[in-house]
């Protein structure tokens, strides 16, 4: 019995032991401090703008006195709670603030990068899509500046053309199996065809005042001045490789386009002539620059390459190794004679000249699709 | 036996539970944050070293008081504005964090004025930031050529010859308030200069209709006006005061002579001769005086007596405006056909053209 009372209390001693010094060995964390803001930029985003910068940070009670410190990224800088900015030159700001809190004795951090745009840059834009917002950005002497198009909400994009004669940007949305319209700012967006089937392309011929897209197993194509939706004609019918990558050949009349699964291919615009030029395993782009036939071709995993041939298709040679992933845009900016194309799975849109030297990235971060090519403003 | 076993035990187990707890009570080493910095008054983009000689820590965040941040244990850092800046270090190490701060003054940036004839503006920009030029003040309609600065007073002069014959002197504070014409009626007024010890403005202006051109002053609020120096057919176009050895310096750009005479026009004796521009500055700490020959198309300078001239520049551009900082051994000027506001050694060494770009500027000041 003594000895059963003294076991219940070892066990006890025991349990003290262990459970004793429980809540040093493993304290709760105590909540800190989160710097967080959010902001707005007026006039369009354009220079001059005022940037209002909303402080939302989390600053838990026992942070204690809180100190906000601000730099705006173009060598001045703010204490203010919520502080209230001008930029005068257009460009791109790193703007970051600091929470210093007093008695949590904490050091804390938050940046945005903002683009104050140029009102008066000139260039040659490119658009181009992450499948669901449209970007823009302008090909000059500076490093490009990437804006958003008020265009942000397609379901899965992979092409787009811009139609320089009216200022017009159609956007192959494939997951909704339509073309959208809209200004080259992203506004006045609008659908052009529905219910189309599996769009990944478009092309403009504006002889003819068409659009040109590719499907499942064909290519059509819709008058442009026909405000109907549904509006087409089937152009290409009965293709088993998946057609991509449409492109018109204007000097010759001609169609060109690519297969996912394999081979190039082209069709006079008057409805004859249509043959396979080229082989390959498959591709998502052809671009025509003049006499010369360019176009994707998957070798093996990570490395696709970018093609040269006659328009006939013979005369093929290799321009560019080593592409990431079958690419949906390739477009030629023939001021600064440069060919872009998209590296989707190394988040960069390349740039060469058009015989392949002088290959180098332009825009960097950012996974894209649907490059598409506009006039200079 | 068996029970003194169990008892031993259990002395045991209840002192491994107090020693156990003691151990966690044992704190480890304090962590004192500390560091000293190579200086802690600055001019903009002048590089400080900060020293790291904290204590039982081992990792570190600075904040520099201008948003910006570094982990690095003793980082370097320069300001790309003027202010009063707390750097702050946090220090964390096993006995927890500490913060050491530290004010840092970075001086406010010089700043050049300038008469934009352009624009018909004055503007101003910061020397080591001149990206960003500002506008002091519209003088569409009244603009000329001279500008001036009383820094005691924060008063801005401006000479104004858009009339002949009315040309005016203008004066206007530095805020941009209170403009106010202290003087009107002059023929063409050019370079001005200004008396701070005997309260006095002086002005060259061009001829008359009798082809008199004459050396003025008046006092700041433009009273008393006389005139000091009056030659017939001559054009004076410049001015400037040694106002520690009672002289002036100014400039005819028709006979084409440098002069010097006492401040109230006496003695007026030509120093340079075949020689003409639109600007010269008295560099009476080094006994020099810098001015422009329209004839070489020269920045020039020489001795208070004209001799052992120098050439400083020669970029061909007319020169309406000089300013010397003394402390710095600078000296600044415009360039009204370069287009350029430029800074060079006193000796014209290491010339750098700060702001380019420019339409037409012409009279200048520098405000420390």
């Amino acid at each position: 019995m003594k000895n059963k009372s003294l076991i219940i209390f070892l066990v006890a001693v025991g349990l003290v032991w262990l459970q004793g010094c429980g809540e040093e060995d493993y304290p709760v964390p105590p909540a800190s401090t989160v710097p967080k803001f959010s902001v707005s930029i007026d006039n369009n985003e354009f220079a001059p703008a005022t940037v209002s910068f909303t402080n939302e940070s989390i600053v838990p009670e026992r942070a204690g006195n809180v100190t906000y410190l601000w730099n705006f990224g173009d060598g001045t800088s703010s204490q203010e709670t919520s502080p209230v900015h001008l930029y005068e030159t257009p460009g791109v700001y790193e703007v970051k603030l600091v929470v210093l809190t007093e008695s949590s004795l904490e050091m804390n951090e938050s940046t945005h990068s903002i683009v104050i745009k140029d009102p008066n840059a000139s260039g040659i834009p490119l658009f181009f899509t992450n499948g669901s917002t449209v970007f823009t950005a302008l090909i000059n002497d500076q490093p490009p500046v990437v804006i958003s198009t008020a265009i942000t909400s397609l379901q899965s994009s992979y092409g787009m053309v811009v139609d320089t004669a009216n200022d017009l940007l159609y956007v192959a949305d494939l997951s909704g199996k339509k073309i959208l319209v809209s200004n080259l700012d992203g506004s006045g967006l609008r659908d052009f065809r529905v219910d189309i089937g599996d769009v990944s392309t478009v092309a403009i011929d504006y002889e003819d005042n068409m659009l040109y897209w590719d499907t499942a197993d064909g290519i059509r194509r819709a008058n442009l001045d026909d405000d109907d939706v549904s509006q087409y004609e089937d152009f290409v019918t009965g293709q088993s490789n998946d057609p991509e990558g449409v492109a018109i050949d204007p000097v010759n009349r001609t169609l060109y386009w690519n297969n996912y699964e394999g081979g190039v291919w082209m069709k006079n615009l008057d409805g004859t002539n249509e043959k396979s030029i080229a082989g390959g395993d498959g591709g998502g782009s052809v671009l025509v620059i003049g006499d010369r036939l360019y176009f994707d071709e998957y070798i093996q995993a990570g490395d696709i390459h970018i093609k040269s041939a006659n328009l006939d298709g013979t005369g093929v040679s290799t321009i560019v190794t080593g592409v990431s992933r079958l690419m949906y845009g390739l477009v030629y900016d023939e001021e600064g004679d440069k060919i872009y194309w998209v590296d989707r799975n190394n988040n960069r849109i390349m740039r060469a000249n058009p015989d392949g030297s002088a290959v180098e990235p332009w825009v960097t971060g950012m996974s894209m699709r649907g490059l598409a090519i506009g006039k200079k403003k | 036996m068996k029970s003194q076993l169990i008892r031993y035990f259990v002395f045991v187990l209840v002192g491994l539970v107090i020693i156990s707890c003691d151990d966690d009570a044992v704190a480890p080493p304090d962590v004192v944050s500390s560091f000293t910095a190579s200086k802690t008054t600055v001019e903009i983009g002048e590089v400080i070293q900060f020293t790291n000689t904290s204590q039982n820590a081992t990792a570190f965040k600075w904040s520099f008081g201008d948003g910006t941040t570094s982990k690095e244990l003793s980082p370097k850092k320069t300001y790309a504005s003027s202010g009063q800046f707390v750097v702050t270090l946090l220090a964390t190490g096993a006995g927890g964090s500490t913060m050491m701060s530290m004010e840092i003054t970075v001086l406010p940036d010089p700043e050049i004025f300038f008469v934009e004839a352009g624009t018909s503006l004055i503007r101003s920009f910061g020397i080591k930031s001149t990206d960003k030029v500002n506008t002091f003040l519209d003088i569409s309609g009244f603009a000329g050529v001279g500008l001036a600065y009383d820094a005691e007073n924060e008063k801005v002069y401006f000479s104004d010859f858009e009339v002949t014959g009315d040309g005016k002197i203008w004066r206007v504070n530095l805020d941009g308030t209170d403009l106010e014409e202290i003087i009107s009626g002059l023929y063409d007024p050019y370079q001005i200069a200004l008396d701070l010890v005997n309260k006095k403005i002086y002005w060259a202006e061009d001829w008359d209709p009798d082809d008199i051109s004459r050396i003025g002053r008046a006092n700041l609020d433009g009273s008393n006006l006389e005139y000091v120096v009056s030659m017939d057919g001559a054009q004076f176009r410049a001015i400037d005061l040694d106002v520690a050895n009672n002289k002036m310096y100014f400039y005819d750009v028709w006979y084409e002579d440098l002069y010097v005479a006492n401040l109230d026009g006496s003695d007026a004796t030509p120093i340079v001769s075949g020689v003409y521009g639109y600007a010269v500055a008295v560099d009476h700490k080094n006994g020099k005086i810098y001015f422009d020959d329209q004839n070489s198309g020269s920045l020039l300078r020489a001795d208070l007596d004209g001799d052992n001239i120098e050439t400083i520049d020669d970029n061909g551009t007319r020169i309406y405006g000089m300013a010397i900082d003394f402390e710095k051994g600078k000296l600044y000027w415009s360039g009204r056909d370069s287009g350029a506001i430029s800074q060079a050694n006193l000796d014209g060494s290491h010339k750098v053209d700060i702001k380019t770009g420019l339409s037409s500027p012409r009279g200048i000041f520098l405000k420390k």
